[in-house]
This record gives C-alpha cells, sequence and structure tokens, in this order.
C-alpha cells in the first residue's frame, strides 16, 4: 500500500509510467494535444456526465485516425524509424550505408560512436501553422511504435527563479543531459524528446540557444523534436529565430513542415467525431447542418475546428448566429456561412491589402455612397508595420486616381498622417495614422482608375557619402567641385531645356 | 590631386584668422585656461565654424590633430542591424556627422562616445590633456530621441571627454543641450571681408581677378565664404576672368527651377510623377530638404499670379513645418506641389471665367 502511493507521487515528478496505468497516463499526455485548456478537467479523469470531456471523446486514438495527409505521417514516420532504428547491432551496418547514401544525396547526417554503437543524431523541427495537428501526430506515432515521450514544459516556479537559482535556460539544459537516464516506471529504451514550449529567455536570445544546441547535440542518446508554430510577427518567429539554415546544416535537423488541415481532411474529422458523440446523445445534440461553416470558418485549423463543434453541439446553443460571406468572384454560389463568434484571425498580405486600399469598393444607397467594406476588419488585418504600408501607399497611390482635385486631398491627408506617424513611440497613434491614411485614400478616390499597375516598393533615399576629404563639401556646393576638378565625382543633374 | 583653393588657404591657427580676431583672441584665451567646457559652435553655412573648430583643436593638442585619417566604423543597433558611418580622426579627436546614420544617429552618437570615453589618453605631458574631443557636425538635424540621448552622456563621460557640436541653426537643439554647452556664434563675414581674403588668396596664387568680378561674387554669395571661395576658382578654372561675365550658377538650382517650370506648365498626374522624380533625385543628391523646398517655392512664387501668393505661402509654410517634422520629406513636398497645382489650375480657370 505504500509503495502504490509513493509510486503515484513519483509519476507525478518524473513523468508517465507507461505500464501500470497506462490508460491514465496516456489520456493525459494526449488531452494536451487537442485541447490545452480543458486538460485541467480531464485530469481529474471523473466518469460523470456532467464531467464528460467533449475532447476526450473525439480525440484521435489511433494513427488511422489522424486527419493529417497520410504521406506526411508517412515521412514522419519514416524518420523516427530511421532514427530510433531496429536493434543497434543489426542496423550498424544498415545506417553506415544509409549514412553514405546520404552523404551522396548530399544530406549530411552526424554520425557518431559512442560505447562502440554508432548513433545517428537527428533532431527533427517540425513546422506548421496552428492547429494543423504537429503535437498530435507525433505522439500518436510514438505510441506506435511503443516509443516513449518525454515532453519539455517551461517551469512556472518564476519567484524562485529570481531570487535565486538556475534560470529557465539552464533548467532547459538540465532537460536534455537529465534525459539520458532511463524513466524508472518504463522498461522501454527507445524515448523521444518533444520541445514545443520554448523558454522565454532563449526566444528572446536566440544565441543562447544555439550554445544549447551545441551541448545538447553532443550530449543526448536520444531523438530530439522542436515542434514550432508558424507566426507572422517577427518577434515570435520561432523557426526563423531559432533555427536558420546554418543551424539546421550544423546539427543535421530535418524539417517537417505541416500545412493547415484540407477542407475534405477536416470534414472527414468532423463526421468521425459525430459518429463518436452518437454514443452520448443525453449531452450533445448533433449538429449535422453546420459542418461546411465550421470547416470554413476554421480555415483548416483542426482544433479551431473542433471548439466550433463543441460549441455548436451543446445541447443550449442551437442556432449559431451565422454571418454570410461576402462572395468572392470564385466560388460565388457554394460559399458556406461561417460562424459569427468563432472566425479565425484572418491576415491580409501586403499586396491584397494595398490593394484593397487602392481600388475601394462602393455601393450606392438612395443617391450617397458608402464604402463596400469593414474598415475595421480590414486595418486589423493589415500585418505589415503602419509607417511602412503608408509608405507603401505614397508610392502607390498615384496611379490609382483620375483626378487632381482628388489627389489634393489625398496627397494633404498622406501628408497629414506620416505627421502622425513621426510619434512613433506610442502606438496607438499609430494605427490611427494609418486610418487616416487608408480611409483618406479610399474616400478621396472618386475617380477610379481600373487598370493593372506595377506596385512599387518605398524609395530608399540613400545620401552620397563618397568623400574622403578631409573637410567635406557640403551638398549645394558640390557642383563646383565638379567644375574646378572637371570630374563628375558626385551626382550630376540633367538640365537639358 | 592639389588642393581646393578652399582647403589651401584655410586658417590653422587661431592667431591667422582673417575675420572675427576678437572672438579668436578669447577663444585662445578659452583653450589657455584648464577647463575647457563643451562647445556649442553655430552660424550660417560657409562662415567657418568648421575652421575655428579645428583652430581650437590645434591650439588644445598642438600639430598631432592635423594628421587626419579617415575610418569607417560600424556600430550595432539594438535591432541587430549594422549602420557603418565615416568617421575622421587623429590621436585627439574624432568627427562624425551623425546623420549619416538617418533614425539610427542615436545609437551611433552614444556608442561612439562611450567607446572614445572608455579609453583614458595616457603619458600625459606637458601640453596633452586628459580628455579627448568629440566633434558632431549637424547637430540640428539629430533626432530628439539622440539630443536626449546625448544630454545625458555629455555628463556622464564629462571627465575623459569634451564635445564640440556644430550647427547652423540653434532652433531644433533642445535647451537641454543648449544649456550644458559654451554656445559660440560665428556670424557670416561682410561683403568687404569676403572681397579682401579674395584678393588675398588670387594674390598668392598670382590671379589677376578684376575687383568688379570679385565685388560681384561676393554680392552674389550671400556671405558665404566657402562658396565665394569656390566659385572664384570656378571661374579661374574656366580662364574666363571678365568682369561682366555669369556667374556659374549650380546645378540643382537650375533643376530646381526646372521642376518648377514642370509645374506651372501643366497640371496632370503624369506631371506629379515626374516632379516626384526630380525631388527623388534632389534629396538622393543630399541637398538639405529645406533648401530644395525654399528654391522651388521661390521659383514658384515668381511664376504665379499675384493674387494667389499669399495663399501659396500659407500651404508652403503648412508643409514645410510638417516637413521639418518628420522625416518622410517627400511625403509633404509632393503634397504641397499637388496644392500648388489645384490653386494654380483653379485660378486660370476663374481668369478664362471672365472672358
Amino acid at each position: 500500500m505504500k509503495k502504490l502511493t509513493t509510486n503515484k507521487w513519483k509519476s507525478f515528478e518524473f513523468g508517465p509510467p507507461e505500464k501500470d496505468t497506462k490508460e491514465n497516463q496516456s489520456t493525459t499526455r494526449k488531452l494536451k494535444n487537442l485541447q490545452p485548456k480543458k486538460s485541467l478537467k480531464s485530469v481529474k479523469g471523473s466518469k460523470t456526465n456532467n464531467n464528460l470531456d467533449f475532447h476526450k471523446i473525439i480525440e484521435p486514438k489511433v494513427v488511422s485516425d489522424l486527419i493529417i495527409h497520410p504521406k506526411k505521417v508517412q515521412e514522419l514516420e519514416g524518420w523516427l524509424n530511421t532514427v530510433l532504428g531496429g536493434s543497434k547491432k543489426e542496423t550498424h551496418k544498415k545506417i553506415r550505408d544509409e549514412y553514405q547514401d546520404r552523404v551522396k544525396k548530399g544530406e549530411s547526417v552526424a554520425l557518431k560512436y559512442r560505447n562502440g554503437f554508432p548513433i545517428i543524431e537527428i533532431k527533427a523541427q517540425t513546422t506548421g501553422p496552428t492547429g494543423s495537428g504537429k503535437t498530435s501526430t507525433v505522439r500518436l506515432l510514438c505510441k506506435q511504435l511503443n516509443v516513449d515521450v518525454t515532453e519539455w514544459t517551461n517551469p512556472v516556479d518564476l519567484d524562485y527563479e529570481i531570487i535565486r537559482g538556475p534560470g529557465q535556460a539552464a533548467k532547459f539544459l538540465e532537460f536534455f543531459s537529465d534525459s539520458k537516464y532511463p524513466s524508472l516506471f518504463s522498461t522501454n529504451k527507445k524515448k523521444v524528446l518533444i520541445v514545443k514550449d520554448f523558454p522565454n529567455a532563449i526566444v528572446r536570445n536566440p544565441d543562447e540557444f544555439f550554445s544549447i544546441l551545441e551541448d545538447v547535440h553532443f550530449q543526448t542518446t536520444h531523438p530530439v523534436i522542436f515542434i514550432c508554430t508558424d507566426s507572422n510577427s517577427n518577434e515570435t518567429n520561432l523557426q526563423r529565430n531559432l533555427f536558420p539554415e546554418e543551424v539546421l546544416l550544423k546539427y543535421s535537423i530535418s524539417n517537417i513542415t505541416f500545412n493547415s488541415c484540407a477542407p475534405t481532411l477536416l470534414k472527414k474529422g468532423l463526421k468521425r467525431a459525430l459518429e463518436l458523440l452518437q454514443a452520448y446523445p443525453d449531452t450533445f445534440t448533433l449538429p449535422l447542418n453546420i459542418i461546411e461553416s465550421i470547416i470554413a470558418s476554421s480555415m483548416g485549423d483542426i482544433r479551431c475546428a473542433m471548439n466550433q463543434l463543441y460549441l455548436a453541439s451543446i445541447h443550449a446553443e442551437t442556432n449559431l448566429p451565422l454571418i454570410k460571406i461576402i462572395g468572392s468572384k470564385r466560388k460565388k454560389n457554394d460559399q458556406p456561412n461561417t460562424i459569427k463568434h468563432m472566425r479565425r484571425d484572418e491576415t491580409l498580405g501586403l499586396f491584397h491589402g494595398l490593394g484593397r486600399v487602392l481600388n475601394p469598393k462602393k455601393i450606392e444607397q438612395n443617391g450617397t455612397w458608402r464604402l463596400n467594406c469593414d474598415m475595421q476588419k480590414l486595418v486589423d488585418e493589415f500585418t505589415i508595420q503602419p509607417a511602412k504600408f503608408a509608405s507603401f501607399l505614397f508610392e502607390n497611390y498615384l496611379k490609382y486616381f483620375g483626378d487632381l482635385e482628388d489627389i489634393e486631398q489625398a496627397a494633404e491627408i498622406l501628408s497629414f498622417s506620416h505627421k502622425l506617424l513621426e510619434n512613433w513611440d506610442s502606438g496607438e497613434t499609430l494605427t490611427i495614422a494609418l486610418w487616416i491614411a487608408v480611409l483618406g485614400l479610399m474616400v478621396c478616390n472618386q475617380h477610379k482608375v481600373s487598370r493593372w499597375n506595377q506596385i512599387k516598393g518605398p524609395k530608399k533615399i540613400e545620401k552620397e557619402v563618397c568623400d574622403n576629404d578631409v573637410f567635406r563639401l557640403h551638398p549645394s556646393d558640390r557642383y563646383y567641385y565638379n567644375l574646378i576638378t572637371k570630374s563628375d565625382k558626385y551626382h550630376k543633374f540633367k538640365c537639358g531645356t | 590631386m592639389s588642393l581646393l583653393w578652399v582647403d589651401k588657404y584655410r586658417p590653422k591657427d587661431l592667431s591667422t584668422l582673417d575675420y572675427h580676431t576678437q572672438q579668436a583672441q578669447e577663444l585662445k584665451n578659452l583653450v589657455e585656461h584648464g577647463d575647457f567646457p563643451h562647445l556649442l559652435v553655430y552660424g550660417p553655412s560657409g562662415a567657418g565654424k568648421k575652421t575655428r573648430i579645428m583652430c581650437i583643436l590645434k591650439e588644445l593638442f598642438g600639430t598631432g590633430v592635423e594628421r587626419l585619417k579617415s575610418e569607417n566604423i560600424t556600430v550595432t543597433t539594438p535591432s541587430n542591424k549594422k549602420v557603418e558611418i565615416m568617421t575622421i580622426n587623429s590621436n585627439y579627436h574624432i568627427e562624425i556627422n551623425p546623420s549619416d546614420a538617418g533614425i539610427y544617429d542615436r545609437v551611433v552618437v552614444m556608442d561612439l562616445i562611450k567607446k572614445i570615453a572608455q579609453s583614458q589618453q595616457i603619458a600625459i605631458t606637458n601640453n596633452q590633456r586628459e580628455f579627448k574631443v568629440v566633434v558632431l557636425t549637424e547637430v540640428d538635424n539629430l533626432t530628439k530621441d539622440a539630443q536626449h540621448a546625448l544630454r545625458r552622456t555629455m555628463e556622464k563621460y564629462s571627465r575623459n571627454c569634451r564635445l564640440i557640436l556644430c550647427a547652423t541653426s540653434l532652433s531644433p537643439i533642445i535647451p537641454a543641450i543648449q544649456s550644458r554647452c559654451l554656445p559660440i556664434r560665428v556670424p557670416a563675414p561682410t561683403i568687404e571681408e569676403i572681397s579682401t581674403i579674395i584678393s588675398k588668396i588670387c594674390k598668392k596664387e598670382d590671379t589677376a581677378i578684376p575687383a568688379t568680378l570679385i565685388e560681384k561674387i561676393s554680392k552674389s554669395v550671400n556671405g558665404n565664404l566657402r562658396r565665394a571661395i569656390l566659385i572664384c576658382e570656378a571661374c579661374k578654372v574656366e580662364n574666363n576672368l571678365q568682369p561682366n561675365r555669369e556667374l556659374p550658377e549650380p546645378d540643382w538650382k537650375v533643376f530646381i527651377k526646372q521642376t518648377a517650370t514642370i509645374i506651372t506648365h501643366r497640371q496632370s498626374i503624369e506631371n506629379i510623377m515626374v516632379v516626384r522624380e526630380h525631388l527623388y533625385e534632389l534629396l538622393a543628391s543630399g541637398i538639405p530638404p529645406e533648401i530644395i523646398f525654399k528654391e522651388l517655392i521661390t521659383a514658384l512664387v515668381l511664376k504665379c499670379d499675384k493674387q494667389i501668393i499669399p495663399q501659396v505661402l500659407q500651404e508652403a509654410s503648412t508643409y514645410e513645418y510638417r516637413m521639418w517634422q518628420g522625416n518622410k520629406h517627400i511625403v509633404h513636398m509632393e503634397a504641397f506641389v499637388v496644392k500648388f497645382m489645384c490653386l494654380y489650375q483653379r485660378h486660370l480657370k476663374d481668369l478664362l471665367k471672365d472672358f
């Protein structure tokens, strides 16, 4: 009895005991992949209907349940197989051959001898947008191949860290060096390390990460999988900051990219979820008519889709408000409506955004006109910095205008918004300035010219600093220098009449 | 390559300065006392600010400051962008134009002063000072951010490092910096002073130049001695020293006048684009935006009807003020050009209506 309790306590500390409480553990682990918020609820694991966990019901149980493209699953599985190999002695030669093959192909794999056995150290990095099933796939595959998974979580005892003790980065390194000891509760020798939460300290300072990677490269015997989510903003773009090309090459990290879930696959997944939900008729009603809308509004984000399904299937919510999508040119008829509350943030690319602003769409209403566009949404969807966007607008707006007086107003507004943009130290002014520029250009453009125009980037003015003289001439006096020395060292203006 | 006259005949000592001799004497007294303050030298272009700064440096450190070398230094900004900037330095001083670094001037100023101040002068002999000098030129183009950073840096490192700031106008400089420096105004030389200096130089060069031409040059340059000497040398190179000859006009001025003609010739969207290209070209060649703006207005006002001049000037002042506040000059210039086009066109239409 005593032993059992200690066992439980330990299991909490060191990670999951695989064999003893397999059912419990596997659920707690996998729950994270679909819905982290729900994990608290699920840990209690009660079987009453009140605490029924929606995501537990519909999570994929085996690899075939995954709604990831089979090729992608194969790719990851292939990687895991190569790394983990079969028995080491058997694969000794095989790995070497393969290694040489790969070298011939131009891929680089670090081959190392340790205790007489070659160990291929490959780290993989999986990338993809949110909710594309990165983590689920890795976990399920590991389960299928009977491999232990150890995941890094950011320590939360912040106070302790501030006062004394190792920082996050040090703990991160510790996590890797500890990983070479096998779990007490598992007889499994194969193990994969997953890093999904990157410690903040590292995100801010990539150099530190590189040095940790260097250590990890020599310390760990287990393959490591880094999971990065794609991101729009530069600061949190893990893939670009932490895994630049040279790092990938140096540590022979293979890169497996996930794409957003395709609509057909998503549909399959939703249908499967609905089938599973049929077992609980008293908790969930099955909203059959809404699948198309969910697919449209989740934009390939599985997590988002499942959340929407959850919301839609609860008894109380019988009718979800829908938005009718303003038809795009391609599929006017079969565009399904989207669910109002659960839309994912959309983002507009630079060119798309410029096009919307420079080619405003208008509707006539009782003799007056309105802009046919949700301004708030439009400005929010720009991902580029306001100052940059404004200078793009300035560079290109002339070609879309058809009347001088319109331009007069537009130029005045642009000048004003650029004045506001100078106050770059307060973020809110920037948004207002962007609003002014965007709205101004859209409203003033009364005589729109619709034709194809090449978008130009804002011009960078680089001053000529080509002077090695000790006393530098003022730019306005350079003409005389050219005149006196009869050279054309400085720029000459063409003053033909 | 032989030196330009401007550099060849630049006075090297405080005692050999041609004008403002009283001030030169005061500067000499200032240097002799051990306690040398930060200086802020200001005055119009071509009045001899730089010359005086070099003279002061020579007075401070001896002939060693004349061994100059130029060097490119790289400064890394917090966002990991590398900014390269050219410096001119001797063993005792370093000179930079922080506005070359654009919006990164703050980093450049702070980094550089820190670097200089960290290394102390060793082996202090009799006439050696225990500080180095940092000369910052075109301080009036410094961003406010950089000026505030400078304020702190000035105090922190004043033990090892003195600053000499050089500016054309005091108004863009924040009061906090003005009060930390000893301001020295270098007024433009008078027409007579310019004439004397030109004739002196011509004598040394064995060039016979008619007095009327000297007078013409002196009057045309608006107190800018450097330009006067340059024009004089240009005339000599062209071998045309006739008293009634036309003085060479800088090509950029002609260029701006042409731009003004384009604006008044026809008011259309195509012409706005042409004007924009012209303005870009002028800016890229380093002509200060305020000078471009001023020349453009002067040229435009000459071409338009008296009735709309007040309105034009009012608009111009609005946009010029906006231009000063920011660093996207082209936007405000173009807004003014478009405004002018519209005013001009409307006025023409009104005139036609009367007939």
